[in-house]
């Protein structure tokens, strides 16, 4: 898990539900993920985590009463709303990225406990943020894992939907040179190529795709979420999945809508997933 | 200037005030006033509850008529209501005079809510071809249950402190003025910020009867209304999805019936009857306009003419246009109504086009002759007397359209058009 800061590599994804945590997690487990217990970090927000082979899915909120801890995560619109980067030396992260200009806020170290059948533990992390509204309607930094043997547990990664690995992410942005142009500062050794309707960048397993909301209009044929006021949105992620079939079967036993796309992939509405349009790729 | 909100500490109470005479509308200023003192609210560390309440004579009475079909400024009225919502601290909302449409939807978003004894709150966003488009559709229907959020919502009725009380869509009514509301709360013992009820569940049978049963019942007596329709798919959706979804299904509602031709047609009519008001002009029934109306029309309505104007909310009843019509023509030719189906009918726009340059002709005529005061007065006399369906504006304004759009059915109507609602009454000019 060594990531020099230089080479993009998604660790996670957020997605924000606010006060609606165990709504959120019944809405992912009828998708067919398996979702952990309830963790509550040291700063006031309370996650259940999907997680896969590289990666994972954060449905992160708060329970009533206890949103005054963390007042400022709540100011982004429900939905997908983190886009977060492996590192490994957030210390050296953080000069290399305040030396290149961005607004970056001092890393921040903090814990969640996890119940183990071994007793409880204490998963650490530090992470290294941006700050403003650089990226729109959303975060984006770096998290480093000191304890990644409490993340990456293989009993949390069989998910009946066969999901294996988050390979794709997708910003609707009205201006895609704009969108882009923060990611091309943190990372700038690193390719981000003009595909159609935007730019694409690989981070580890994901393709990180910046489009047109007409362009992902017509890839997810309606399903993703694109912002009404014209402001950029996180909409979408693409998960890779085992066998085609036990999903198809998966999804038809717990009456969840979807959508069959051309190329043979499968994609669950927005309004069946938090905001999120889940896109499943063979 | 002095702000329109404003921010007392009175810990452990910080009490935001609203001030923005004379209806405390939630103009752009209110909204930036807002997104000013929640944060300074939230971090204070004296205080434990916020309450937000407004000075003058009524609570937040509505979103600013002012920025009707007009881009608004940041933060938009949604987006400072889910920054409400999202407050960290327990927020509690004081309510008197009128708390209606984005006012009842900022209450809403709050955790608790108390309302002075004479109060009246209510959602009339469907008066103008709308739905409640900040939380209204969402939140009502988890607080207080569908049945009562489908009355609210559909009849955008206005409901006294007492009932909402009962329905659960206040938790107190404030006898006393909001001074003793205050001092009451100042001393209550730390509250907790409230978990509202989930959707994204089974619907119960109840649940499910009330939304069948006032589908037949906008079906039945709101033919061709596309608003109240949207209400219930609105809080059908509610129930089975979580908040978030919702709030995006509502936005997307609101925005397809905001560009509507019916919402257009009805926040016309409000404008019409404000105006009307104003000059304490009031619409009386015209038969004398119907019977030269009348002469423009074909002798006899189609059959499927008149199931069609049926559907789209003409009344038949005696005294209206679409009733008159077939009347007349039934007693003097001695037949039952309706060309024999061999004649070829025509579609609902050329139908519609029809009646309304009838009547736009007529009231024209009216109106050159010191008869009648202006079209939009004839408007609202067609709507209010003669059956006109009011989600389309009245005859003057359908008229109107068909020149604005610029796709007349053919050039004869084009030249009818520039006659009647033109030269002879001024409609271009005040366009």
């Amino acid at each position: 898990m060594t990531h020099s800061s230089g080479i993009p590599a998604l660790d996670h994804v957020v997605v924000n539900v606010h006060g609606e945590l165990d709504e959120s997690v019944a809405r992912y487990e009828r998708l067919g993920f398996l979702v952990t217990e309830r963790g509550h970090h040291s700063l006031g927000s309370s996650n259940n985590l999907a997680v896969f082979q590289n990666t994972y899915l954060e449905l992160l909120g708060y329970l009533p009463g206890r949103n005054e801890l963390r007042p400022g995560l709540w100011v982004h619109p429900p939905g997908l709303s983190g886009l977060v980067f492996k590192n490994a030396e957030p210390g050296k992260l953080y000069d290399e990225l305040v030396s290149r200009g961005l607004p970056v806020l001092e890393p921040l170290e903090f814990s969640r406990p996890v119940d183990l059948p071994t007793g409880p533990e204490d998963a650490a992390f530090t992470v290294v943020r941006i700050d403003g509204d650089a990226v729109q309607n959303g975060r984006t930094f770096f998290c480093c894992h000191h304890t990644p043997e409490l993340v990456w547990r293989p009993e949390w990664q069989k998910h009946p939907n066969g999901a294996t690995d988050i390979v794709g992410f997708v910003i609707a942005t009205a201006d895609p040179d704009r969108a882009v142009s923060p990611f091309r500062a943190m990372f700038e050794n690193s390719p981000i190529l003009p595909a159609e309707g935007g730019f694409q960048m690989q981070a580890g397993t994901a393709r990180i795709e910046f489009l047109t909301p007409e362009t992902v209009e017509a890839r997810f044929h309606g399903a993703a979420l694109t912002s009404p006021n014209g402001t950029d949105r996180m909409v979408a992620i693409s998960l890779h999945t085992g066998t085609p079939r036990f999903l198809q079967d998966l999804l038809t036993r717990n009456e969840v809508p979807r959508i069959e796309l051309p190329d043979g992939s499968t994609v669950i509405e927005h309004r069946q997933a938090a905001n999120v349009a889940v896109h499943f790729v063979a | 200037m002095s702000e329109t909100v404003q921010f007392e500490r009175r810990p452990p109470l910080g009490i935001v005030w609203i001030d923005n005479p004379p209806a405390n509308a939630l103009s752009a200023s209110v909204r930036r006033g807002l997104a000013r003192v929640l944060p300074e609210a939230e971090t204070d560390s004296g205080i434990d509850r916020i309450v937000i309440a407004c000075r003058g004579r009524s609570f937040v009475s509505g979103a600013d008529i002012k920025e009707f079909g007009t881009p608004s400024d940041a933060p938009k009225v949604a987006e400072i209501i889910e920054r409400v919502a999202a407050v960290s601290k327990p927020t509690f909302c004081f309510m008197h005079g009128y708390a209606l449409g984005g006012g009842l939807e900022l209450a809403l978003a709050c955790d608790w809510r108390a309302a002075e004894a004479n109060c009246r709150l209510g959602l009339p966003e469907v008066n103008l071809g709308l739905i409640p488009g900040a939380g209204g559709t969402q939140r009502l229907p988890r607080l207080v249950g569908v049945e009562d959020a489908l009355e609210l919502l559909v009849t955008g009725v206005q409901i006294g402190a007492e009932r909402a009380e009962e329905i659960g869509l206040v938790d107190d009514v404030a006898a006393n003025g909001i001074d003793a509301y205050l001092n009451r709360l100042a001393q209550a013992p730390t509250p907790d910020k409230r978990a509202g009820k989930p959707g994204a569940r089974e619907m119960t049978a109840n649940e499910q009867e009330a939304i069948t049963r006032w589908r037949e019942r906008v079906a039945r007596e709101m033919p061709g209304c596309d608003a109240p329709v949207a209400c219930i798919d609105a809080v059908d959706f509610a129930c089975r999805h979580l908040l978030c979804e919702g709030l995006s299904e509502e936005t997307r509602l609101f925005l397809k019936l905001h560009r509507s031709p019916q919402s257009k047609a009805l926040i016309y009519q409000f404008f019409a009857r404000q105006k009307a008001r104003k000059a304490q002009l009031y619409t009386r029934p015209r038969p004398d306009w119907i019977a030269v109306a009348l002469r423009e029309l074909p002798p006899l309505p189609h059959q499927t003419e008149i199931g069609m104007l049926e559907s789209l909310g003409f009344s038949k009843a005696p005294g209206s246009i679409l009733g008159e019509w077939v009347d007349a023509n039934a007693s003097s030719t001695g037949r039952e109504t309706g060309r024999p189906s061999s004649d070829p009918g025509t579609d609902e726009a050329g139908i519609v086009a029809r009646i309304s340059l009838a009547l736009a002709r007529a009231g024209a005529a009216l109106i050159e002759e010191g008869k009648a005061e202006s079209p939009e007065v004839l408007d609202l006399a067609a709507v209010d007397h003669h059956g006109f369906p009011r989600q389309l504006g009245g005859p003057f304004h359908q008229a109107r359209l068909l020149d604005e759009a610029g796709k007349p059915q053919d050039a004869h109507r084009e030249r009818q058009i520039e006659t009647v609602a033109g030269t002879r009454t001024g409609i271009n000019d005040a366009q």
